[in-house]
């Protein structure tokens, strides 16, 4: 095992919910999750207070979508789909978690959606967030996947599109730094985790990227990762990735058949729209280290 | 006139010495390969085949069992071995309009490569054409195309929202939208808060919202146009790709196509197709999950790569000249081909895969045999194949669609260029009506190939037809014939010609015999047959057809049926009539009685009356009354009246072949002189008393001699025959047998009065230089009573009944008392002249 001052371990999972979700495919993923990682489960509904409050603003209205047609807001029809979504919420983590046997409990709570999620995720050891909520249109977001995930700080974040088929390998993006040694850390106890309940696709189901700007650098960067994983006494397929942007990274994921791809939070290759293009592209799921 | 004798028995069956030829069995003689007796049908085939101008088709006439197939079979396969073999045809896709498919013409054996070929480039296309779309090229540049509009909504929408955050108005995502707010602090103003502001504040808030509506709707109005924009990109990229990954393919088939227009044509539109339908091939790999969808339309539900199949109609690769095709089935789809259907989701459907090919196609280029009376006998088939002639050209439609007796989807296959010649079979009546009939027949079949029925019996045909017997044999895989046998055959062969100077011609019945005596020789455990054989098969072809002939004797032994072989009695005479019964004919005895009386001259043919007559057999009846009054009353009324029948005749009577019969027995009667029964008379005769030649003498002959066998033979028996019909006699030997002992006898008359004399042992007599018969000639009888009917009549005319009536026809029959009267009355005119 990577020795760790802080090691990664998944206790409490959060599945936080608004308005704005898309499915309830997260929840079902963290409940899958929970059960692996033997964590309990929290899940969390917010009524967004700009939302109530807007729709009762006498000047208030709204676009549908796609049609872009102006209707009135009503608040009360908004409060009405609030309740109902919550509640639909309840019973989907209720059903699933009794299904596994996982630990339990759902909230809703009033307020905004930022500051309830970010004061939720300090309970949790890791948030799980579905980048699937109803978009402006195939691309356009109001919110972007890393802006989301930074509301989140400090806890890691599980990111999803929709529902992922099931994970039987590790990918994990390493440049040598802080961050990425956590990564790597956390992504060897998740490959662990996979073989230990019999989930993982074959006896090496960690792969490492050796990121580097240069073919040298990752040159470097292999050397480290690969000295770093013989003195864990791990097993792992390392390769290198040079220059790695967003089309890259879903290239390497191809080639090492997918699976689950574990980056630092802070790792400058999300910057942009990164998480978004990896998520579109692969429909793996993406857990982003802190 | 000198007295007519008894035949002698070598006029009575043409022998056919087996000395005469060389071999000893038919093992030893070399097969004929020419036909036999067939010189016209042959030339006219000869010519038919090798005329290569429109319409001159070919239509094979003559009675059934003569060789009409085999002789053409024989010369068009000759002809068609040395001709080219005609081109496949097969019929593609027509990507244009599926309805319409296309056809190919291919040098022969070139349609199943290209078959193979298609079959190949696509299971090759299934793998290179997802390889294409898997490959990091491909990739990288989809992912540009999508990244490039990515970035133009997150542009359009990114400058909408940093707008709304200048102006302080909040974008909220709503379950069904998204709804503007105005907001302090990251947070949306309450509805008191909002009261709260200054009107002003409230309305530059208003319009501020307002815009960004407005701008907002805008945005999302131009994305429909972005992700049409896309799809368009995406798929001329999905083009480019997998123009480039089939073009190499296409390209290598190509060349084995290169002096084939229409293939490489069909090649072009292949490779389109493809470039349009890459999708299909890559759904078909992922199993249905297209990494496409949602930009490609949805799979069509039939399988999508028959599209690309090749049917191959008609395949010449395995000829070795012009097809010869016999189609023994000539239905209308049988010779035109036809579109098949298939039920799909309960609606019959259909694709150029399931045109299947007719007879037209398999023949075209070459030979069709058709038997004239199915083709003629099946609904619309004729009629498809004149039009097929007319336009020089197949156009594949189905009954159902001609009619409009239903109405589901069909295909209009491209028409196929049609160059054929038909040769129809059938029997003489066929083509005489067709030709009547149809004013169109001629202009399509203008070659008749008329077969004979018979051929001369001479020294020269002899010997070839003891070759056609072992041809047959050896094709039959008989025994050898010996000498023996052959001759036999050829002696019964002259029997079925019904005349002892012919041969028959009818190989079929010729083939019957041989095997039959096959089985007889091998029954008697022979390995050559014997002329016994032949015998036995012929005496066992006779009893098994023989029951209704044996139940007419056997009736006629009982006296059920009243015919006499001894005695004499007036106006009866024994004619011989010929019943056909199948394909089995014997003569039958026949009473014939006349009765006389005073009348108006006409001679009643009772038959005819009660229409059991045919009218060749009145017409005979009615010279009798020619006769009648140009010998016997040329210049006085002929004033008797005659009635003639059949006696226990209950079918119809037809022919001629008794009036020689009837005039005897009528003369008998007028003459009132006795015929013996002892013989029986065939023959027909002209107003001028001459015996004219009739059909089935030999059976008539064997007909008479059975009945007086079964009496018992007493020397006088016998039958009279015309003369012109001896040389059709070829007797059954025990006939030929009993005439040399004496016990029975063919007499052959030229005229009436020869056969009167045989008849009634009266000298007929001849007019003198008076023009009076002899006395007691037995004309000089018939004279007389004639004219003394003629006086008779006179007195009846000249002296009216006391009630004022004169006689009428049919007022009754003459008494005895006026008998004698006439005779008198005869005398006395004699006198007066």
């Amino acid at each position: 095992m990577i020795a760790l001052d802080d090691p990664f371990v998944i206790r409490r999972i959060l599945v936080a919910l608004d308005a704005s979700t898309h499915s309830l495919a997260a929840l079902e993923a963290a409940v899958e999750l929970a059960e692996r990682v033997e964590a309990e489960i929290e899940g969390l509904f917010v009524e967004d207070i700009n939302l109530m409050r807007l729709a009762q603003l006498p000047i208030a209205q709204q676009l549908s979508l796609p049609s872009g047609l102006r209707r009135r807001l009503d608040a009360a029809v908004i409060e009405q789909e609030m309740r109902a979504f919550a509640a639909e919420a309840r019973q989907a983590l209720e059903v699933a978690a009794e299904r596994t046997n996982v630990q339990w409990s759902f909230r809703v709570v009033r307020g905004q959606v930022e500051v309830e999620m970010r004061a939720a995720a300090v309970e949790a050891d890791l948030v799980v967030l579905d980048l699937a909520s109803r978009p402006l249109t195939q691309y356009a977001r109001l919110v972007s996947a890393a802006e989301s995930a930074a509301r989140l700080a400090p806890r890691s974040v599980l990111l999803l599109r929709g529902r992922p088929g099931p994970v039987e390998a590790v990918i994990v993006a390493y440049d040598g730094s802080e961050g990425a040694e956590k990564a790597l850390a956390a992504a060897a106890q998740v490959a662990a985790g996979l073989a230990r309940a019999g989930a993982a696709r074959g006896a090496a189901n960690l792969t490492v990227l050796a990121l580097g700007p240069t073919q040298a650098a990752a040159g470097r960067v292999e050397k480290k990762a690969r000295a770093r994983l013989k003195e864990e006494g791990l097993e792992a397929e390392v390769r290198q990735l040079v220059k790695a942007g967003p089309a890259q990274l879903c290239e390497a994921v191809h080639l090492a058949g997918g699976g689950l791809l574990v980056l630092d939070a802070g790792a400058k290759l999300l910057e942009r729209a990164a998480a978004e293009t990896f998520l579109d592209e692969t429909g793996c799921p993406m857990l982003l280290v802190r | 006139m000198a007295p007519v004798e008894s035949l002698r028995p070598e006029a009575l069956y043409r022998t056919c010495d087996p000395k005469q030829f060389k071999f000893k069995t038919t093992a030893e003689i070399e097969a004929l390969e020419d036909t036999l007796g067939q010189d016209r049908a042959v030339d006219a085939v000869r010519f038919g085949i090798g005329m290569r101008r429109r319409g001159y088709n070919l239509f094979v006439l003559g009675p059934t069992g003569v060789g009409k197939h085999a002789l053409a079979r024989q010369f068009l396969d000759r002809r068609a071995a040395s001709e080219p073999v005609p081109p496949d045809w097969c019929y593609v896709n027509n990507f244009k309009e599926a309805s319409k498919p296309r056809v190919l013409k291919l040098p022969p054996g070139k349609a199943v490569t290209l078959r193979a070929d298609m079959k190949h480039l696509v299971d090759e296309l299934r793998v290179t054409i997802p390889a294409a779309f898997e490959g990091e090229d491909y990739r990288s540049r989809k992912q540009i195309i999508v990244q490039q509009f990515k970035e133009r909504h997150e542009q359009a929408f990114g400058e909408v929202q940093k707008r709304a955050r200048e102006k302080n108005i909040a974008l909220i995502r709503t379950p069904a939208g998204i709804a503007l707010g105005p907001m302090r602090k990251g947070e949306v103003l309450s509805a008191e808060e909002f009261d709260k502001l200054p009107a002003g504040e409230q309305e530059r808030l208003k319009k501020d919202m307002d815009e960004l509506q407005q701008e907002l709707q805008e945005t999302l109005h131009r994305v429909p146009k972005w992700d049409k924009e896309q799809r368009e990109k995406v798929r001329e990229l999905n083009r480019e790709v997998t123009r480039f990954a089939v073009g190499h393919l296409i390209d290598e088939l190509r060349g084995g196509y290169g002096d084939l227009p229409n293939v490489l044509e069909y090649l072009r539109g292949v490779e389109e197709d493809v470039t349009e339908h890459a999708e299909d091939f890559i759904i078909a790999a992922t199993g249905g999950e297209s990494p496409l969808a949602g930009l490609l339309p949805a799979p069509t539900e039939t399988p999508f790569f028959s599209r690309y199949e090749v049917n191959v109609l008609v395949d010449n690769g395995s000829l070795e000249g012009a097809p010869v095709v016999y189609e023994d089935h000539p239905t209308h789809p049988n010779l035109i081909g036809r579109i098949e259907h298939i039920a799909q989701l309960g609606a019959l459907v259909t694709d150029f895969s399931l045109i299947k090919a007719g007879a037209l196609h398999r023949a075209n280029g070459g030979y069709l045999i058709l038997d004239a009376r199915k083709l003629v006998f099946q609904p619309y088939a004729y009629e498809e194949l004149k039009r097929a002639l007319r336009s020089g050209e197949i156009r594949i439609e189905s009954l159902a669609q001609i009619l409009s007796l239903v109405s589901t989807v069909s295909l209009e296959a491209e028409p196929i260029p049609l160059d054929i010649k038909i040769v129809l079979i059938g029997e003489r009546l066929l083509y005489y009506l067709l030709s009547a009939y149809d004013p169109e027949f001629d202009e399509f079949f203008k070659v008749a190939v008329d077969f004979e029925e018979d051929m001369a019996l001479s020294a020269e045909t002899v010997p070839l037809y003891a070759r056609l017997i072992a041809t047959l044999a050896h094709k039959e895989d008989l025994m050898p014939f010996d000498r023996s046998a052959v001759a036999r055959v050829i002696e019964q062969s002259a029997r079925l010609s019904e005349d002892a100077e012919k041969l028959s011609a009818r190989v079929q019945s010729i083939t019957d015999l041989l095997r039959e005596a096959d089985y007889w020789a091998q029954t008697h455990g022979r390995d050559t047959v014997a002329a016994e054989d032949v015998q036995d098969a012929i005496d066992a072809q006779l009893r098994r057809a023989s029951r209704v002939r044996e139940r007419i004797q056997e009736e006629i032994k009982r006296g059920t049926i009243l015919i006499d072989t001894a005695g004499a009695a007036p106006g009866q005479v024994n004619g011989l009539s010929l019943l056909q019964l199948g394909g089995f004919s014997f003569g039958r005895p026949s009473r014939i009685t006349a009765r006389v009386r005073l009348g108006q001259g006409r001679v009643i043919d009772i038959e005819r009356e009660v229409k059991l007559g045919g009218p060749i057999h009145s017409k005979g009846v009615l010279i009798l009354s020619g006769y009648l009054g140009a010998r016997y009353a040329p210049e006085r009324p002929l004033s008797l009246s005659a009635s003639l029948v059949f006696e226990q005749s209950y079918g119809g009577v037809e022919g001629d072949s008794a009036s020689l019969a009837e005039l005897c027995a009528l003369l008998s009667a007028v003459a009132q002189v006795p015929v013996r029964q002892s013989l029986a008379i065939t023959g027909s005769v002209n107003q001028n008393g001459q015996a004219q030649a009739i059909g089935g003498v030999n059976d008539k002959v064997e007909g008479f001699f059975d009945v007086c066998r079964n009496a018992g033979l007493n020397g006088e028996q016998g039958v009279i025959i015309p003369a012109a019909n001896v040389k059709h006699l070829m007797l059954r030997r025990e006939v030929v047998d009993a005439v040399k002992a004496g016990k029975f006898h063919i007499y052959a008359v030229e005229t009436v009065d020869e056969a009167i004399e045989l008849l009634t042992g009266l000298t007929p007599g001849e007019r003198d230089k008076r023009g009076r018969y002899p006395k007691r000639s037995f004309n000089q009888l018939v004279e007389a009573r004639i004219i003394g009917f003629a006086a008779k009549a006179r007195r009846f005319g000249a002296r009216p009944t006391a009630q004022g009536r004169k006689e009428k026809p049919g007022a009754g029959e003459e008494s005895e008392e006026g008998a004698k009267g006439a005779r008198k009355a005869s005398r006395t005119n004699d006198r007066a002249r």
